[in-house]
């Protein structure tokens, strides 16, 4: 079996375990919402909202420089340390984190194989008590959009297909039979894919307990729709964080050199005027 | 379990004196909704409430 192309941004739970208490190390829970935080969480751990402290709360952004360094300085996170991102649905909103972190270039950022969901399953500790850390100086350099899409670029490789466009949303939300994960808010007016996307449902990476599966089970997911990181990659979803979970997988456990997260997907592509629109059937090759 | 069409998967665990439960619409695997009660069948109970709600809103649209 072969390893990770860049194994060191996983760490284990009992990894995790023996690091709740180290300086060096930063642990950050990253949810959809902050419920579950406030419900219990590693000991020493953090919590973010990802809608509030990892978004422009103005506008549709990532957010800015400025305040990336405030947020890290203000979790006692320098240059140096190592953070330790996780938590709930998979590690989605742990994966986002994980994005802006790099987009902002901070060099030794983790995600904890298989999140919240294995740290419960595993019985392992869960404390309420929210830690504080004395703030600290952060800066960082500009940031590196080389892992970012923009509209126009998408647009760009739905047109010339140099670009290979992975939706990474359910089966039901690439043909259109619905607009949204069910239950969730409908946030566009129009179902369906962009035009050349493959549906390659980003669940498929990740095995029961939450862990991803194995490099040789991942390139054979992703080979099997023709996505063999010989072409840049462009992954999208419905808002981004999806994605952002299967740009991690493409990226640091593939090695795929040039992948980016489409953040404005499907709320951004299903609500644009005239923009084309395919609907129907996954394609026949599906794994 | 199913509710309203839809797969569902309920997850109960206890902290102290409470019962927490989530429930998640299994694909993709979006948490739908979380309570708290004093035993496992009222958060469970509270929890499948909220999560029927949230699906019933759920349009199919011929694909």
């Amino acid at each position: 079996m072969s390893e990770y192309v860049h194994p060191e941004v996983l760490v284990s739970t009992d990894w995790v375990v023996n690091h709740t208490s180290d300086s060096k190390v930063r642990i950050v829970e990253v949810d959809v919402d902050t419920k579950a935080y406030n419900e219990g969480h590693v000991s020493n751990a953090l919590g973010w909202a990802w809608n509030t402290q990892l978004c422009d709360t103005v506008r549709r952004d990532i957010i800015p420089k400025a305040q990336f360094e405030t947020l890290m300085g203000d979790s006692g996170i320098k240059n140096d340390t190592t953070v330790i991102l996780y938590g709930d649905n998979n590690n989605w909103f742990a994966a986002w984190a994980f994005w802006q972190l790099k987009i902002y270039g901070h060099s030794d950022v983790r995600i904890m194989n298989g999140g919240r969901k294995k740290w419960i399953t595993e019985g392992k500790y869960l404390s309420v008590d929210v830690p504080r850390f004395s703030p600290v100086a952060y800066k960082t350099s500009d940031p590196d959009l080389s892992i970012r899409a923009f509209l126009p670029q998408v647009q760009e490789a739905s047109r010339r297909a140099t670009v290979e466009l992975v939706d990474v949303r359910s089966p039901q939300e690439f043909t259109g039979e619905i607009l949204s994960p069910p239950g969730l808010p409908e946030t566009c007016q129009r179902g369906g894919h962009i035009p050349g996307a493959r549906s390659i449902t980003w669940s498929k990476a990740c095995n029961d307990d939450g862990t991803f599966r194995t490099f040789d089970e991942l390139k054979a997911l992703y080979q099997n729709e023709g996505i063999s990181g010989t072409k840049p990659v462009i992954a999208y979803c419905r808002i981004g964080e999806r994605s952002s979970h299967s740009w991690f997988v493409l990226k640091y456990l593939l090695g795929f050199s040039d992948v980016k997260n489409y953040d404005g997907s499907w709320t951004e592509w299903g609500n644009l005027v005239g923009a084309p629109i395919e609907r129907g059937a996954v394609s026949a090759v599906s794994a | 379990m199913e509710l309203s069409g839809w797969p569902v998967r309920i997850t109960c665990y206890r902290l102290g004196e409470k019962y927490f439960c989530k429930a998640d619409n299994v694909e993709p695997g979006a948490c739908l909704a979380r309570s708290v009660g004093a035993t496992k069948d009222e958060a469970e109970q509270s929890v499948i409430n909220r999560a029927q709600e949230y699906l019933a809103r759920t349009r199919r649209f011929p694909a």
